[in-house]
């Protein structure tokens, strides 16, 4: 056990804590309440190098560890959830997979752009009928010459208005269920690609999402992430990584409920007294704490393990479970403290309680990171 | 930084889990007995677990803190009551001498500690125990708190109020006018739990160990706390194990019970809990050992694990159903120990206490 941070990993976490209190915290219930999706920070995270976090510099990237990345996350999302959630899908869900799998080839072409944050990346897998059975997939892509033809719809998708690349799943053979299915990488302002409105949402409202449209869409086979018939693994794999994002975003908004309200606590009086003085309300601050540290520690373990090349699904499964649910109960405690001035805008919980939500769906739900779990216990 | 332990601590642990696996199948009937028997007292001091804290110069083995908190949950997961006994006797009485007295009283008890010769038994320091200090050394009458190893021990360290401080000191069980008194607990019975009565005892100023007031005491209790904690992690984890092996044998509906996710969910969260909660130990100890400001870091630990460890043993009490009830299966023994460290050394409403007082300090309340 060494908990201790590297010289690295100390100078991002500052870098990051000096751009985020100066630029984004500021602005961010303002973004919330025009759901406008950042550009300036993004811009500003392309600067700084944090939109490839885990990219090998010669791709563009910053060549830093999982660690890195995590601490990241949890600062940006901690001032503002919906610019944590940009940041992680680029990084995790869109820049990962090309890492891993790609060729040399694919990685000159889509990654260095998307790791230095000139462009944009999302990641479809979700389907209207494919969410937790991510295996259901309905989008078909059809051998066509030397490439694909791709027709089908995609929801949700975070990044999609402004995406300049993603990376997207489809079926090329119906028959083999989960073996039938096939990453790609694609070009978002390519011949037959649509996208819907964005998403009316109830949290993460300055992160657009909606639905992408393929009609008849072509695709060169050289498009081809991973192999034909091996998309499922791509998924799963990013996934696994993708979790400790979201564990850490899920971290970020816990601890800024926390923050907010360990400060209200002490502030604000009741009966002669600072609410905190109250043991009802200095017990409900002690278990936030104790929650936070604890995400904390699965998800930092996790990260560990994804640096150390160990394979680290039920792990990550862990610490999003843990850190999404902490996330939850902190930022309704939190309002909780605060009482009425919880509840209103001008203090920032009730954006952290509708943020916090999501953390528990996306990328798998609860439910399904219980399954996780579970399966690995049981067949060990 | 890193998650795991070195080489050489694995290989402690290891030969402590082979020792529960080889050593611990009659806990149950040590449990129903009240009573640990000398021979695993011998095996655990032959291991080396009664010098952990006691340096290699003064006969024991002197182990890392980062360690010292992984040995508890592994022999949490055998017995929590031997675990309890031994971080009483190790993180306690010894750790307390090691720290606190003179060369000579080292010199003198805790090579013959290590080897368990004889058990010691520590006590918290509480009101119903009465102190006075005179020229021949302190006067006692009064009882101590209820405290583990009570009914094995040979040695007692008890610490008693007095105005000026605690004042600390070793008291033999056999002196005149010492006696101590069985209380049957809920859990951890094994542990032989009690307290020492003392009727107007004087106890000589060589067994006085440190000065009252020099704050050694707060201390050890605040580093009980990741005893405590890596105890209730073994003692959840074991549950865990238990009901995991029991759901995939037990078939109902034609399918083992497994199957069922009403099952699989209590696995998933009660396996989140106590790696969470074990990490959380990992922390306080490893900020121990940075010798940096630990107390609520370690209150936080003992808070989570006891009560992940408590719903874990809870869990798997009712995926056992009606034989999870029963004497003849471990979990209601699990639970029960659970409970109790939850109650120990101070109850989680303590450590609660302590965790909020830091909050308040940190964002500028009182
Ligand atoms: C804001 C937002 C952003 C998103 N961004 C993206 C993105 O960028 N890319 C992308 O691909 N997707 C994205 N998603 C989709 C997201 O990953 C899915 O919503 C999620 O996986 C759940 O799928 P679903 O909504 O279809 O729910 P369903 O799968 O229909 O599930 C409904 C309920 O049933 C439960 N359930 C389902 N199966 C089981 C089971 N076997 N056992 C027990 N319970 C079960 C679920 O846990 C849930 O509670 C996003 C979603 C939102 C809301």
């Amino acid at each position: 056990m060494d908990l201790t941070l590297t010289d690295e990993q100390s100078a991002i976490l500052d870098m990051v804590k000096e751009f985020t209190a100066r630029e984004v915290a500021p602005v961010a219930a303002q973004l919330d309440r025009d759901a406008r999706f950042p550009k300036d920070h993004v811009a500003r995270m392309a600067e700084l190098g944090l939109m490839g976090i885990e990219v090998p510099e010669q791709y563009g990237g910053s060549g830093l560890d999982p660690m890195s990345y995590v601490l990241a996350m949890e600062e940006v999302s901690a001032a503002c959830a919906s610019t944590g959630v940009i940041m992680s899908v680029n990084n995790s869900l869109v820049c990962d997979p090309l890492v891993k799998f790609g060729t040399e080839a694919q990685k000159e072409r889509w990654l260095s752009p998307l790791a230095s944050g000139e462009k944009l990346g999302c990641f479809m897998l979700s389907e209207p009928e494919a969410g937790s059975d991510a295996a259901a997939q309905q989008t078909i892509a059809t051998a066509d010459g030397d490439g694909f033809v791709i027709s089908g719809t995609k929801n949700w998708i975070t990044n999609g208005p402004q995406a300049d690349t993603g990376i997207l799943f489809t079926m090329t053979d119906r028959d083999a269920g989960s073996r039938g299915i096939t990453a790609f990488v694609v070009d978002m302002n390519g011949k037959g690609v649509r996208r819907g409105q964005k998403d009316d949402k109830l949290g993460i409202r300055a992160s657009h999402s909606c639905q992408v449209f393929f009609d008849e869409h072509r695709v060169s086979a050289d498009q081809v992430l991973g192999q034909v018939g091996k998309g499922f693994k791509v998924a799963m794999s990013t996934l696994d990584c993708g979790r400790i994002g979201i564990a850490a975003q899920a971290l970020g908004i816990a601890r800024a409920a926390f923050t907010a309200a360990a400060s209200y606590a002490c502030d604000r009086r009741t009966f002669g007294k600072a609410i905190i003085e109250h043991q009802a309300i200095a017990f409900m601050l002690a278990d936030m704490e104790v929650e936070i540290e604890a995400a904390r520690m699965l998800t930092w373990r996790a990260a560990i393990l994804k640096g150390q090349g160990v394979r680290h699904t039920k792990e990550s499964a862990m610490a999003k479970l843990y850190a999404s649910e902490v996330a939850n109960r902190v930022a309704k405690d939190a309002i909780q403290v605060h009482g009425g001035n919880g509840y209103v805008t001008e203090y920032p919980v009730e954006r952290h309680f509708r943020d916090a939500k999501i953390t528990e769906i996306y990328e798998g739900t609860s439910e399904i990171q219980r399954l996780v779990i579970a399966n690995h216990i049981i067949k060990g | 930084m890193h998650f795991t332990l070195t080489e050489d601590d694995q290989l402690i642990v290891a030969s402590v889990t082979e020792l529960c696996a080889k050593s611990m199948g009659q806990a149950a009937d040590w449990d129903d007995a009240g009573q640990l028997p000398g021979s695993i007292l011998t095996e655990v001091a032959d291991l080396g677990l009664l010098g952990m804290s006691t340096p290699q110069a003064l006969g024991g083995v002197e182990l890392s803190g980062i360690v010292r908190a992984a040995v508890p949950e592994a022999l949490g997961g055998g017995d929590a009551a031997l675990a309890l006994v031994v971080a009483g006797h190790d993180g306690l009485a010894a750790a307390h001498v090691a720290r606190a007295a003179t060369p000579a009283q080292r010199a003198a008890w805790l090579g013959a500690w290590a080897a368990g010769e004889p058990l010691v038994a520590w006590c918290e320091p509480g009101t119903e125990l009465s102190g006075q200090m005179c020229g021949e050394g302190l006067r006692v009458s009064g009882q101590t708190p209820v405290t583990a190893g009570v009914g094995l021990a040979g040695r007692f360290v008890v610490n008693v109020p007095l105005d000026r401080g605690i004042a600390s000191a070793l008291v033999l069980g056999e002196q005149a006018g010492v006696s101590r008194t069985k209380v049957d607990r809920l859990g951890m019975r094994a542990a032989a739990a009690g307290r020492v009565v003392f009727d107007d005892v004087l106890i000589p100023l060589e067994a006085l160990i440190g000065a009252p007031g020099d704050g050694v005491v707060a201390s050890l209790m605040a580093e009980f706390q990741i005893a405590l904690g890596a105890i209730a992690c073994g003692v959840g984890r074991a549950a865990l194990a238990a009901a995991s092996v029991y759901s995939m044998q037990r078939e109902q509906f034609g399918q083992p019970i497994s199957n069922f996710q009403a099952i699989q969910w209590k696995l998933a969260n009660a396996a989140t809990e106590l790696d969470a909660a074990a990490l959380l130990v990992g922390r306080a100890a490893w900020m121990l050992e940075q010798r940096q400001p630990f107390e609520a870091a370690a209150a936080q630990a003992k808070v989570a694990a006891s009560e992940a460890a408590e719903r874990a043993c809870s869990e798997a009490l009712q995926i056992h159903g009606g034989y999870g009830y029963t004497r003849e299966f471990p979990v209601e023994r699990h639970l029960r120990a659970a409970k109790t460290l939850s109650m120990a050394a101070g109850s989680n409403r303590a450590s609660r206490k302590t965790a909020a007082a830091a909050i308040a300090r940190r964002f500028g309340g009182s």
